[in-house]
């Protein structure tokens, strides 16, 4: 079926326009004039008592669907009057005295009224014909202001419907994306936001204009973004806002965001942004980024250069400690010599006072010679080509080297096996000697000195304890114990030149390893080096 | 060769050493054994003049003027007339790396010189064992 027309019957009015339609469109069609008739005033029958009724009711004008047959004109009437009863409606009953083809029905509350009547052969109905027909029911010299008046009223709802349309998937739109809308009048309220912007600041419309938007803009921009407003309102200019950070209400984080708000009058004249405003954060985040990485490099760079001077300093100084150290030996040697030449071949010859004096010097000049070796030893211990260094080696040749000392004092020492090394055996030596000769120097009076050297092994390195059972130390010295000429007993209690752990570490740094100690007063001392290991 | 007894050559340009030298030999009783000359060029030279005939062992420090111990060494070393005399090196510091040089140029022994007078007597008393009897290579 194809809809002609369509009117609602409301008032005595409407159905003098169902008649009046019914009427023209049975003209048009072709039927023959006493059927145009009999037509119009059925159609009126059955309309006439729902006028008043308080009644939604409407009547539809079709006729069949193109290239069908046979042809009808077909009116039904729609309405929702309850109790309804067709046989017993006096409308209905006299219209089927003047048509054949009336039926009734009724489904989901909705009444259907159906009148039908033939069209001849003759009548053609397609698009073009239809929508003729259309243009000369609506164009037809109005009977009445009324008829007018209802028609424009038709046509306005039927663009209202559109334009509730239109707005709604408008809206739909705004809502679903992740972008805040919003539009501002001129004094900087906000008129419309979308539901974005409002989930996001967590407020409502009226709650941001009532503060200013001063939840929502970061307290560091908030100034700043009014005073940009300020500037740009008057001159009705799209404003570009700078980047701003705005408070996410659910996480209370402020998270950057740029836009756009394009000005526009309206046409009584009156001013309002069109504002969108999207989230940055991510771009802001891989900006700091990208910009900390940048400052990492220099910094980097700039260490390295610190590092490179340093390097430089730090050989320079190794340099002047070797040579000074080396140059020095030469006179010491001969003061050293002598002084011993002088005590052996003249000393008889010294008056008694002088010969105290004379026994200082000597035991300076021993103590400046060892102070000259040390610093030598130190200043020449690097990394050199390492070779496979078995360590119970090195220890049988470090104990043998204090042969003299260790039966002195009679030292008992007791150890295991020991790993084998990539380094340099002469430093390891010198390293043991150190550890070994500390243990059995600073003793307990009476008590003979006990060495336990062990080895514990953990993955690719070891770590070997030389234990005593001596002095010990309080642990507040270990950081500085390690430190060149740093000594913690006075030299008339112990000697040395406070440069021998200087040295041990030295040695176990230059061989990729670490030397730590462990003291107890009075109980005794432990130092281990942790080294990388080339067989166990 | 020479029948007489045979002496020591020490190229040493420093006179306080040879002080010392000297004074170790006369309190060993034999002062005649050491003889100086001040580098190791005046070594060669006075090789080539007089010959290496009453010459039982060389000395050579190793800082020297002109030629120094170790190019001495080398040149005394490759020469038929004077390879087969013992060379002691004589030095101030050691150096493991020059003294594993020298030994491996030939020389029979790298001796550290000593910084007390008691041990430079017995260093005097083991180059002169080494000079008049030829003992086996000794290092100090």
């Amino acid at each position: 079926m194809i809809e002609i027309t369509r009117i609602s019957l409301e008032n005595e009015m409407d159905l003098i326009l169902a008649h009046k339609q019914s009427m023209k469109i049975a003209e048009l069609t072709g039927i023959g004039i006493a059927a145009q008739t009999a037509f119009a005033t059925a159609v009126s029958e059955v309309c006439r008592n729902v006028i008043g009724k308080d009644t939604e009711a409407h009547l539809l004008l079709s006729v069949s669907a193109p290239k069908t047959q046979p042809k009808y004109l077909v009116a039904e009437l729609q309405d929702d009057r309850k109790n309804y009863s067709a046989g017993k409606d006096d409308g209905f009953l006299y219209a089927r005295r003047l048509i054949n083809d009336i039926t009734a029905s009724a489904e989901g509350g909705i009444n259907k009224t159906t009148l039908s009547v033939k069209l001849p052969n003759t009548t053609r109905i397609d698009d073009q014909v239809v929508e003729k027909w259309q243009v000369q029911l609506n164009s037809d010299p109005d009977i009445s202001p009324y008829e007018e008046i209802k028609r424009k009223n038709r046509l306005l709802i039927d663009l209202a419907e559109k334009l509730k349309d239109s707005e709604y998937q408008y809206r739909s739109l705004t809502e679903s994306l992740p972008i805040m809308i919003f539009t501002i009048d001129d004094h900087g309220d906000i008129q419309y936001a979308n539901q974005w912007m409002l989930d996001y600041c967590g407020q409502s419309i009226e709650a941001i204009n009532a503060n200013r938007w001063r939840d929502v803009l970061h307290p560091e921009e908030y100034e700043e973004a009014w005073r940009q407003w300020d500037r740009n309102v008057h001159d009705m200019q799209t404003i570009y806002p700078r980047e701003r950070r705005l408070k996410h209400a659910a996480t209370g984080e402020y998270r950057w965001h740029t836009g756009i708000s394009i000005a526009k009058t309206d046409k009584d004249g009156t001013a309002h942004w069109n504002t969108y405003m999207v989230d940055i954060q991510a771009q802001k985040t891989v900006e700091q980024a990208l910009k900390d990485n940048k400052e990492l490099k220099e910094i980097r760079e700039t260490l390295e250069e610190k590092v490179e001077l340093l390097n430089q300093s730090n050989h320079q100084l190794a340099q002047f400690a070797y040579v000074t150290s080396h140059d020095l030996q030469e006179p010491l040697r001969k003061i050293g010599f002598y002084s011993d030449y002088l005590d052996k071949k003249y000393k008889h010859l010294l008056p008694a006072e002088a010969t105290t004096i004379f026994n200082n010097l000597i035991t300076a000049s021993d103590r400046m010679r060892a102070l000259v070796q040390d610093v030598l030893a130190y200043s020449t211990i690097n990394k050199g080509a390492f070779k496979e260094v078995d360590l119970n080696i090195v220890l049988k040749e470090a104990l043998d080297d204090l042969q003299i000392a260790i039966e002195e004092k009679n030292a008992t020492v007791n150890m295991q096996q020991l790993p084998i090394v990539e380094g340099n055996a002469g430093q390891l030596r010198q390293l043991f000697e150190n550890l070994l000769s500390n243990a059995i120097k600073f003793t307990k009076e009476g008590v003979s000195p006990v060495i336990d050297i062990s080895v514990v092994q953990k993955g690719a390195t070891a770590t070997i304890t030389f234990a005593d059972n001596g002095i010990g130390f309080d642990n507040q010295y270990i950081p500085k114990m390690f430190n060149l000429f740093q000594r913690l007993h006075t030299r008339e209690k112990f000697g040395g030149t406070g440069i021998g752990l200087a040295i041990c570490k030295k040695i176990a740094e230059v061989h990729n390893g670490e030397i730590s100690a462990e003291g107890r007063p009075g109980i005794g001392a432990s130092f281990s080096i942790t080294i990388p290991i080339k067989k166990p | 060769m020479s029948k007489g007894p045979r002496h020591i050559l020490a190229a040493e340009d420093d006179l306080e050493d040879r002080f010392m030298m000297q004074e170790g030999f006369r309190e060993i009783g034999h002062p005649d054994k050491i003889r100086f000359c001040e580098d190791g060029q005046a070594l060669l030279d006075q090789f080539e003049s007089s010959g290496t005939a009453d010459i039982g062992l060389i000395v050579l420090d190793l800082n020297m003027p002109r030629l120094n111990g170790s190019e001495t060494l080398r040149i005394l070393k490759s020469d038929k007339r004077y390879s087969h005399i013992p060379v002691v090196i004589f030095s101030t510091s050691i150096n493991e790396i020059e003294k594993e040089i020298c030994l491996k140029l030939g020389a029979c022994a790298y001796v550290t010189k000593p910084s007390t007078w008691t041990s430079y007597i017995a260093t005097c008393n083991m180059l002169y064992k080494l000079c008049t009897e030829q003992t086996l290579p000794v290092t100090t």
